[in-house]
């Protein structure tokens, strides 16, 4: 359709807004409360425009564009009226600054630390400069404000962790509760009160923490004030350069900005790019920083004299390892290499394993669990269960079964999918604990008690009509059962559902339950590259050099090994520790302070590097910064190490020939390229067979008990990025997890 | 009846069970022709039948906007979606108004017989009442009601054998004056906070859930079974050529005869005051009526002779409202009024908006400043400014209206404000901080009573002599007027004598008065 829009014609697609549609066609039309990731709010008033032949004047924001309507933005009516308006905002918001002719010499000197701890007007704000109102008011040109200022004189909020929150400067645009609500499905914020006394906030008188509130920080992100501001962000000087990295910190690999000033990260920030689209979590948004550079960062190389750890120079570090690699039986070496590391270093990894090492037992730690589960699945049956890996799919699923997965928690982009999917009506089903909110109390949730195939059962019975198992429950499996049928639901669930003795008859059930209902299932990986180094591990030759750690681990209770090469994260092994421990890590642990040898890896951001996500989306980096003291990528410590065993020349720090190799040797990577545009390159995974529907026993009655070995790994690992330790390594961050 | 003036000129249609049967017993109503009109309309009437009936009868919304409710009902049938509802508004929120209250508590069951035909014309098969729960004998009959109608058959499945199917529920309200706003109210019934969204879309295409929802008056809803069962023609014949039927206004303030009083549309303001209300008590002047709520106008003495409808309303800077109606004597200052009905907008403002938050509040700052004496002219120009930016900046029809007191009272009792900014003086000697209280040395007898009341003092004067004020000490709280005795009547109220120059500084100290009841 097309619309006129000052004089101009306008092309417009179904359900845009008039906004929407001026934006795309590159025309602006100022506005503070609307926001493209929310639904339409209409309360700045900033937007209205005067549509031909109608009275009143309309929200531009708010109002669909329609075939043929004229549109006008900027008569002399309009543009008084949005001074005006824009004036009744400023008087309860610090405008001084705003109007001030003063301002640009203000800014060249006077950009120091504050003196008064209150925000007064904008040379004293963090956003100045970034301010969407600062931005508002340049473009509608407001020279002066009629009204007296009105400072609401609220304590601002610093008693949270991560963000301080200053309502006297808050304009009332919602966008905050909205992106809490519509796009996070928390809802813990509103307005509160009324008239001249409304505001923002949690309860009244609780704080985030009090109220459920995960930082996220999307409110932070989408605040077009300095309202809400991340603590501790130097505002100025402003950032250098940006550079996109993706998120280390678990399987989902959001795409995150981090602003740079010189080596130093100011912020991190989410990228409006897939998979994440401008969202993130509170690891990614708040802890990338404590993670670079926090305290604990393994700086130098160190190795053991009389009984100390001692600075010594690289070379000298790395002496000493190859001497100590060298006195140990290859059958008697172990090597750990982390999973949460780039494809190229894990690669590194595996061939020193193989080729330089020798070593007895190579493991990845934390080793890739919902992959193995899968493929214990394939390897028991014959074939290979069609699973679903995309997150967009979820959010288009008519229903929602999640299985006993802290979906807000361990997959944060699979729950803001659930949460769009609820919104447009779809139903959601949880086994076990339902997450907090709206959305989560909205659910019908399964109670699946200690066994949780038996559940799994109770469903499918439930599915089909079939005597209850159990009178007491099954009411609500019959209520979930109705929710699903027909309705072609999204099963998510991810190894911790899967880790129970019985985990892959539960998994069997399950894809029974899919098949019943013509659903999908959705295993989500936890681990961040964990897709990446399962189908590495697997397309590397070396039959009986690898096995799973939880063989290493066995085999360290056993005293068995004479040499540990401990690149991963691993609980502390005490006086289980080998004759020889060799660290090379990002961060100190406890055993990095028993090890022989410490050398400093570098963190995700300075490596660079290629990171596969739950989807098996493949995404390649540059370092955004380089390698604090004198921590180098452990691609490059590899080949020096290699060197010094007599392994020269092919395991080269050339991390771009390393990708190279191995796209040509996992066939699921085959045809990538680190400059791919587009749709982006999916990693391919094993083809999968039709497995009908899987027999099985009538699951076994268990008593609550002891847990027996199962399929997850340790359950740890997503509290630690190699040897950074989440909660030890910012008091923020181990204060949201008291809070839980 | 005929002979009391209060009841000959009004016109019973929606009140026309009032007092007359027993509301909490379905077979009064139905003793009184209750329900044939719903038996009509589903059993021999399609719903086109049905909206094209209401159509012509030509009833208009009487929540206040006005729409011809027989649009409204066919843009909801036309509206793509299911399931539809039919809403009943009775948050009746406007101060001194309480003519939803009375149709609720003396006829729940014409309210029910309504939305029963509505939702049989839009194809609605749930429906809401939103009732304030300030009202809690309108919530316990109408659920009453909706119980016995339940019990016959009138509601719930297969309603009088004809497969019809509908239910109703009761939905008590929180008590926000902007609840009352329609897509505040729907949201409300949501679950949320009752903050009004932005129209278009109209709850006739998106409303409750986003699903085609009709929402009316309680009024409206009552005027239905009427129409059904006594034809269009019937209710067309009353009233003016745009404004049919009849229309009940809460009669309230400076009058003779207060209550509720039903009339037919286009009756002229003159015969509501003086021939009902009996005209204006204690021998006192009339100065105007402030009709439509809050948000409506005040209508000076020149107007008197207006025919009430929507248009002449409207015309004259006010509105229909729900119906409210203050009548206002001499004693009543205009600036004064504007402010108090300026602070219930500004408290009642629901804050999302951004004109309509703070102007209300700016304009009720500056009139507590002229209220005060210490207006300037320039905040005249200041009030009709901030007043303009707010009709047409705000979101909801709470915001677009609120200025509405003040715009009229500066249309038409400019020269009241002119003599608070520039003379410093109440015409009508309500503003404190601008009048003082005297002693008329002929009339004083020298009782002592004022001056022994004066909780500060600033009387002084002996037994049986002449006793005088003290100006600078007074606070004007106006005990002594009360206690002088009423055979004596020495202490009055005057402009004080430096009117015209700065006011003291304790007045300008002494914060004006905030009214306290509603209808002064």
């Amino acid at each position: 359709m097309k619309l006129t829009i000052d004089e101009r014609e306008v092309e417009a697609r179904a359900g845009q807004t008039i906004l929407e549609a001026a934006r795309s066609a590159g025309l602006s039309i100022p506005s503070l409360c609307d926001h493209p990731d929310l639904e339409p709010f209409a309360g700045c008033r900033i937007c209205l425009v005067e549509i031909a032949g109608r009275k009143d004047f309309a929200p531009a924001c708010a109002t669909a564009a329609e075939d043929g309507i004229v549109v006008r933005t900027r008569t002399p009516e309009i543009v008084a009226l949005r001074k005006s308006i824009l004036s009744f905002i400023l008087a309860q918001h610090p405008y001084a600054c705003l109007v001030c002719p003063e301002k640009k010499t203000c800014d060249d000197l006077k950009a120091t630390i504050r003196k008064t701890g209150e925000v007064t007007g904008c040379v004293l704000c963090h956003q100045n400069g970034a301010c969407e109102l600062q931005k508002v008011a340049d473009e509608i040109g407001l020279e002066r404000v009629d009204l007296p200022a009105v400072y609401r004189g609220q304590e601002v909020h610093r008693e949270d962790p991560f963000f301080d929150r200053d309502y006297n400067l808050c304009i009332l645009c919602g966008r905050c509760i909205r992106i809490c609500e519509q796009v996070r499905g928390a809802a813990v914020l509103s307005f509160l009160h009324r008239g001249g006394r409304t505001e923002v906030g949690p309860a009244p008188g609780r704080t985030l923490l009090e109220s459920g509130c995960r930082f996220c920080g999307a409110c932070v992100d989408v605040c077009p004030t300095g309202a809400l501001v991340e603590r501790a962000v130097r505002p100025r000087p402003a950032a250098t350069s940006a550079a996109e990295i993706v998120c280390p910190f678990c399987g989902q690999g959001c795409v995150l900005t981090l602003g740079c000033r010189k080596n130093e990260i100011n912020d991190a920030r989410p990228a409006v790019a897939a998979p994440n689209r401008g969202q993130a979590c509170v690891k990614g948004r708040f802890l990338v920083r404590a993670a670079v550079a926090g305290p604990g960062r393994i700086l130098g190389s160190y190795v053991r004299r009389n009984g100390r750890l001692e600075p010594v120079p690289f070379d000298e570090a790395l002496e000493r390892a190859a001497a100590g690699l060298r006195t140990a039986t290859p059958e008697r070496t172990a090597l750990v290499y982390p999973s949460q590391a780039p494809l190229e270093d894990v690669y590194a990894f595996l061939e020193f394993g193989r080729e330089a090492l020798e070593a007895g037992s190579v493991a990845a730690s934390p080793s890739p669990d919902v992959d193995a589960a899968l493929e214990a699945f394939a390897a028991r049956h014959g074939a290979a269960l069609p699973v679903e890996r995309r997150l967009e799919e979820i959010g288009r699923a008519g229903s929602i079964l999640a299985w006993n997965i802290d979906l807000p928690e361990d997959h944060p982009l699979a729950w803001l999918e659930v949460v769009r999917a609820v919104r447009k009506g779809a139903d959601f089903v949880v086994a076990g604990t339902a997450p907090a909110g709206p959305v989560g109390r909205d659910a019908v949730a399964l109670d699946i008690g200690p066994g949780a195939e038996a559940a799994a059962a109770e469903l499918a019975a439930a599915l089909s009509d079939r005597p209850a198992v159990s009178k007491r429950t099954r009411r609500a499996f019959d209520l979930a059962a109705s929710k699903l049928a027909l309705r072609a639901p999204a099963i998510l669930f991810d190894a911790g559902s899967l880790a129970d003795p019985s985990g892959l008859e539960l998994l069997g059930r399950l894809w029974n339950l899919a098949l019943l209902v013509g659903g999908r299932l959705f295993p989500l990986a936890r681990g961040s590259n964990e897709r990446g180094v399962h189908a590495l591990s697997r397309a590397l030759p070396g039959p009986g050099s690898r096995k799973d750690l939880e063989a290493v681990r066995d085999g360290l209770r056993a005293g068995a090994f004479e040499a540990l090469y401990l690149a991963g994260p691993l609980p502390d092994l005490a006086d289980r520790k080998p004759p020889f421990l060799l660290i090379q890590d990002t961060h100190w642990s406890r055993n990095a302070e028993r090890a022989d040898v410490v050398l400093p890896a570098a963190v995700f951001a300075e490596a660079g590097g290629t990171w596969v996500n739950t989807e098996g989306r493949v995404r390649t980096y540059a370092p955004a910064l380089a390698g604090r003291g004198s921590a180098r990528p452990d691609g490059a410590i590899l080949a020096a190490l290699a060197e010094r065993l007599g392994h020269p020349g092919r395991l080269g720090a050339d991390r771009a020939a390393a990708l190279r190799e191995i796209c040509g040797r996992v066939p699921g990577l085959n045809g990538y390229r680190p400059d791919m545009t587009g749709e982006g390159f999916f990693l391919a995974g094993t083809p999968a067979g039709a497995p009908g529907v899987i027999p099985l026993a009538a699951p076994a009655r268990r008593r609550p008990g002891r847990p027996r070995k199962t399929l997850a790994a340790d359950a740890t690992a997503e509290e630690t990025l190699r040897g950074f330790d989440l909660v030890a390594g910012h008091r923020g961050y181990a204060r949201t997890r008291r809070a839980r | 009846m005929k002979d009391i003036g209060f009841f000959k000129h009004q016109r019973l249609i929606v009140l026309r069970n009032r007092g007359r049967i027993d509301p909490e017993k379905i077979e009064d109503y139905i003793a009184t022709d209750g329900y044939a009109a719903a038996a009509k309309a589903l059993g021999e009437m399609s719903p086109e039948a049905i909206i094209a009936e209401v159509t012509a009868a030509g009833l208009r919304g009487r929540g206040g906007a006005g729409f011809p409710t027989g649009l409204k009902w066919q843009a909801t049938r036309g509206a793509a979606g299911r399931p539809k509802y039919v809403v009943c508004n009775g948050d009746e929120g406007d101060p001194g108004a309480f003519m939803d209250r009375s149709v609720l508590e003396a006829d729940p069951h014409a309210v029910i017989e309504g939305m029963i035909i509505g939702a049989r014309a839009v194809g609605a098969e749930r429906g809401f009442l939103y009732i304030r729960h300030e009202y809690p004998l309108a919530l316990a009959r109408v659920g009453k009601a909706l119980d016995q109608a339940r019990r016959l058959g009138l509601l719930g499945r297969d309603i009088l054998g004809t497969g019809f199917e509908l239910d109703l529920e009761v939905v008590r309200g929180a008590g926000a004056f902007v609840s009352g706003e329609e897509t505040a109210l729907l949201a409300a019934i949501e679950g949320g906070r009752a903050y009004p969204r932005q129209r278009p879309p109209y709850p006739a295409q998106r409303g409750l859930w986003g699903k085609p929802t009709v929402i009316n008056n309680v009024e409206t809803w009552a005027n239905i079974p009427p129409i059904i069962r006594r034809g269009a023609a019937w209710f067309a014949g009353l009233g003016t050529e745009k404004s049919k039927g009849t229309k009940i206004f809460s009669l309230v303030g400076k009058i003779a005869n207060t209550g509720l009083v039903e009339v037919p549309m286009g009756i002229p303001l003159r015969e509501i005051v003086y021939g009902i209300g009996g005209g204006i008590p204690g021998g006192r002047e009339f100065k105007a009526v402030q009709i439509g709520g809050p948000s409506g106008g005040c209508i000076p003495k020149s107007l008197l002779d207006l025919p009430v409808d929507y248009e002449s309303l409207k015309a004259a800077g006010s509105m229909m409202g729900s119906g409210g109606m203050i009548v206002m004597d001499e004693d009543t200052c205009m600036v004064d009024i504007a402010h108090y009905f300026l602070r219930f907008a500004e408290d009642e403002s629901c804050g999302k908006c951004a004109p309509c938050r703070v102007g209300t509040g700016e304009m009720a700052r500056l009139l507590a400043g002229i209220t005060a004496g210490r207006g300037t002219v320039e905040d005249l120009a200041r009030l009709e400014s901030l007043a303009a930016t707010t009709v047409k900046g705000s979101l909801c029809g709470l915001g677009q209206t609120a200025p509405n007191p003040v715009l009229t009272t500066l249309r038409y009792f400019r020269d009241e404000y002119e003599a608070h900014v520039l003379d410093k003086r109440c015409p009508a000697l309500v503003c404190k901080a601008l009048i003082s209280f005297a002693v008329d040395p002929e009339r004083c007898v020298g009782c002592l009573l004022c001056k022994k009341a004066c909780p500060v003092g600033a009387i002084s004067g002996e037994l049986k002599k002449v006793h005088t004020i003290d100006q600078a000490a007074c606070t004007r709280c106006g005990i002594c007027l009360g206690v002088c005795p009423s055979k004596v009547r020495a202490v009055y109220k005057t402009t004080p004598a430096h009117a015209g120059a700065a006011v003291s500084p304790m007045a300008a100290r002494t914060a004006p008065s905030r009214p306290t009841g509603e209808g002064r």
